[in-house]
């Protein structure tokens, strides 16, 4: 409601309620999708690797604050915590974009600042409090343009179309974005579908699968919120055979995949212990849904 | 220098007529004009209750947040900009039960800043 950026990092365990401290688990997928008062637009990624957390979470700032939503990473134990080794990062491709804001000392814009101001693409420009002649004004009640309280019908409704006219500006900024990554041949046996951390174990499966002769494609979805459906659906309409990799009980994504595509995955390999999946073990669940 | 009339708003008191808050908004806007504040320096933060609606009479920066969060959002605010003159208005609920262990954080915390109570 005050259009505030903050980017918020749920690392997952086992639940419910204290659960399983402190092993690994990917349950809370949609927690962060749907957990709110009320409806406002918001970016869910999940990181696979190091260098992914590392980039996605400067993405998700840029994100948050471009579009003055909230951003959540969403990770698990065994990604947070697991000591790896990587590439060095490339710092060329980061850029830090704050969005709309009014980083001068004084507000030279025209007439009265409004810190919840109407626009095309819903976004208000910032100002900083402290600003000269910039009066900021926000409020967790519904409010007007300059952030007074309003319980005005018409007015509610407009804020929040507003508030919605930067989820259009988003999913047109995200087509540039790599939502989903795809590993392996285009023709396989089959497509592996995951998210977050499963990306380490299902690569490896792949290798040792790949030496038994059977080739098997990946998809990773990176940004599950919003849910790059035309992306997913190109890939999945090419799948000889789909199978969804998860830690949790109700396979969160096959049932997003449901949602979104209205499309049911052929096999589900869940693994809800607390632990992260082998690749050995993984690789033999693969097998047996073939 | 700040007026009273600078820090009127267009929006109209929804507080019952012989309410203890019409008293706090007044004193508080003598306060910054005493003290010279002026309308950009200084931030005004209000919780959830009737005294929230404060962020709706006086015409400085403000941020009515939610229920018991006035502490933390002011501390975020001064330490964000120390020079910022900050001031946070919480009702009784909003502080001492929603808000109580924020009060407790609020007042160990290393902000610049101890909460007064008055």
């Amino acid at each position: 409601m005050t259009e505030t950026s903050p980017v918020i990092v749920l690392v997952q365990r086992p639940g419910p309620s204290t659960g399983l401290p402190t092993y690994t688990a990917q349950g809370d997928l949609r927690f962060a999708i749907h957990a709110s008062q009320g409806e406002f637009p918001r970016v869910v990624i999940a990181p696979g690797n190091v260098e992914e957390s590392f980039c996605m979470t400067i993405e998700a700032f840029n994100l948050a604050e471009k579009f003055q939503i909230p951003a959540l990473i969403i990770s698990d134990k065994y990604l947070a915590e697991s000591h790896g080794t990587a590439e060095p990062f490339d710092q060329s491709r980061i850029g830090i974009d704050r969005g709309k804001l009014i980083t001068e000392t004084e507000y030279t814009g025209e007439g009265e600042y409004k810190r919840h101001k109407f626009t095309e693409d819903g976004i208000s420009p910032r100002a900083i409090p402290g600003t000269k002649g910039a009066i900021v004004r926000t409020n967790a009640d519904e409010h007007n343009e300059l952030g007074y309280t309003t319980e005005d019908p018409v007015l509610t409704t407009k804020m929040t179309d507003k508030r919605f006219k930067k989820l259009d500006a988003l999913n047109k900024e995200l087509e540039n974005y790599e939502t989903v990554k795809f590993y392996g041949p285009a023709k396989a046996d089959a497509t592996i579908i995951g998210w977050g951390s499963t990306k380490g174990p299902i690569r490896e499966a792949m290798k040792i699968l790949g030496k038994e002769g059977i080739t098997v494609n990946y998809l990773q979805i990176v940004y599950l919120h919003p849910f790059p459906a035309d992306k997913v659906q190109r890939i999945l309409q090419s799948a000889k055979k789909t199978i969804v990799v998860e830690n949790n009980k109700t396979s969160m994504l096959s049932s997003l995949i449901r949602e979104r595509l209205l499309t049911t995955v052929d096999h589900k390999i869940l693994k809800y212990d607390g632990r992260p999946f082998n690749p050995e073990a993984l690789s033999q669940s693969i097998k047996e849904v073939l | 220098m700040v007026t009273l009339d600078d820090l009127k708003t267009p929006k109209t008191n929804t507080w019952c007529p012989g309410c203890g808050n019409f008293g706090i908004l007044m004193a508080f806007k003598k306060a910054l004009i005493e003290l010279g504040i002026e309308r950009e320096e200084a931030v005004l933060v209000s919780g959830i209750g009737c005294h929230g609606k404060m962020v709706n009479y006086v015409n400085i920066n403000g941020f009515h947040g939610i229920h018991g969060r006035v502490l933390p959002l002011a501390q975020g605010i001064k330490l964000a900009n120390p020079e910022l003159k900050v001031v946070g208005f919480a009702g009784d609920a909003d502080q001492y039960n929603e808000g109580w262990g924020h009060f407790a954080h609020a007042v160990t915390s290393p902000t610049p800043q101890e909460p007064t109570l008055t």
